[in-house]
């Protein structure tokens, strides 16, 4: 089972609540994935318009709720943006993202940094999204953020494990979960990930976008649960030469000459 | 007095409660965050804030995210 601070969690597929065509097909995809731990945001109410409320049906239901920072661009309003947060939906988990590039979304480090040794000293449980660095991701992890969330690719480009052997590093030297975050585009590199030992995986876009996304939150379950199972079993290495399966010398050796 | 919410302008009472205040806006409240100048008020003392005039309120709420 995984652990993250003090909470544990059947289902290693964290999802994201963003995209979706609407509230109920959410809901729907959500029950489907099996996820446990749902991201949300949080932002000014447009006095004029009409958005749905989706934090109480998320509550209502039972997920453990993950805000996130996102839209901060430095330090400071990522932690303005964390305690919104807490005081809206009571919990003092956080994601912590801060991407002033609109283009790449990639995170700053310095900034993420910063942040997350304030946001712990406040008492939250910290989950930063970074570039998949091992030593940025060591540092974090130092300061006392309870788990680490690399990406694979940008945020909803659907390119999978673009980083692959620099998650592999973190996964090998953290002692905090690793999620991969962002990028999943496809159950396969859910599954990949969790062959490689991640801890779990983030996804959001790739259900939410697709076709059928009940039917995809079903595939992704599937696909981290076996990935993890994969994990488990102890996966052989790699070799750049052939290794028989068979014995075939013997057989060859009693054919006459 | 004049106070501003999420930088629409609204005319009160003078000794107007932040509770009060946010009454007058047609919006569910459930999963929002208030802050008042940039001050993150939580939801137990908002009967107890009284606003001056211009004041700058601000409403958040939790949205769908990734």
């Amino acid at each position: 089972m995984l652990k993250i601070a003090d909470k544990e969690f059947n289902s290693r597929l964290f999802t994201g609540t963003g995209k979706f065509a609407s509230s109920e097909k959410m809901l729907a995809a959500l029950k489907a994935s099996e996820s446990e731990l749902v991201t949300l945001a949080m932002k000014r109410v447009d006095l004029k318009g009409n958005s749905d409320n989706i934090y109480q049906p998320l509550q209502e239901q039972g997920y453990n709720l993950l805000p996130n920072t996102s839209g901060a661009r430095t330090a400071a309003e990522a932690v303005f943006a964390a305690q919104l947060a807490r005081e809206a939906m009571g919990t003092n988990w956080i994601k912590l993202e801060i991407h002033p590039d609109p283009r790449y979304l990639m995170p700053d480090p310095i900034e993420t940094l910063l942040a997350a040794e304030e946001l712990v000293t406040q008492g939250f449980i910290v989950l930063p999204y970074i570039h998949a660095d091992p030593v940025l991701a060591f540092r974090l992890q130092d300061c006392g953020c309870a788990a680490v969330m690399p990406l694979g690719a940008p945020i909803g480009s659907n390119q999978g494990l673009k980083t692959e052997e620099f998650l592999r590093i973190i996964i090998e030297q953290s002692t905090v979960p690793v999620v991969v975050d962002a990028g999943i585009g496809a159950p396969s590199h859910a599954m990949a990930a969790m062959e490689m030992g991640a801890d779990a995986v983030l996804v959001n876009t790739a259900i939410a976008t697709a076709s059928d996304p009940v039917r995809i939150a079903k595939a992704f379950a599937q696909a981290v649960h076996y990935g993890r199972d994969a994990y488990l079993a102890g996966m052989p290495e790699e070799s750049t030469e052939a290794n028989a399966s068979s014995p075939l010398t013997a057989f060859l050796d009693e054919l006459p000459a | 007095m004049r106070i501003f919410i999420n930088d629409e302008s609204f005319d009160t009472d003078d000794s107007t409660a932040l509770l009060d205040a946010l009454k007058q806006i047609d919006t569910d409240l459930e999963g929002s965050a208030v802050a008042v100048n940039q001050q993150i008020i939580s939801r137990t003392n908002w009967q107890d804030t009284q606003l001056n005039d211009g004041d700058k309120v601000l409403i958040f709420r939790a949205i769908a995210g990734g």
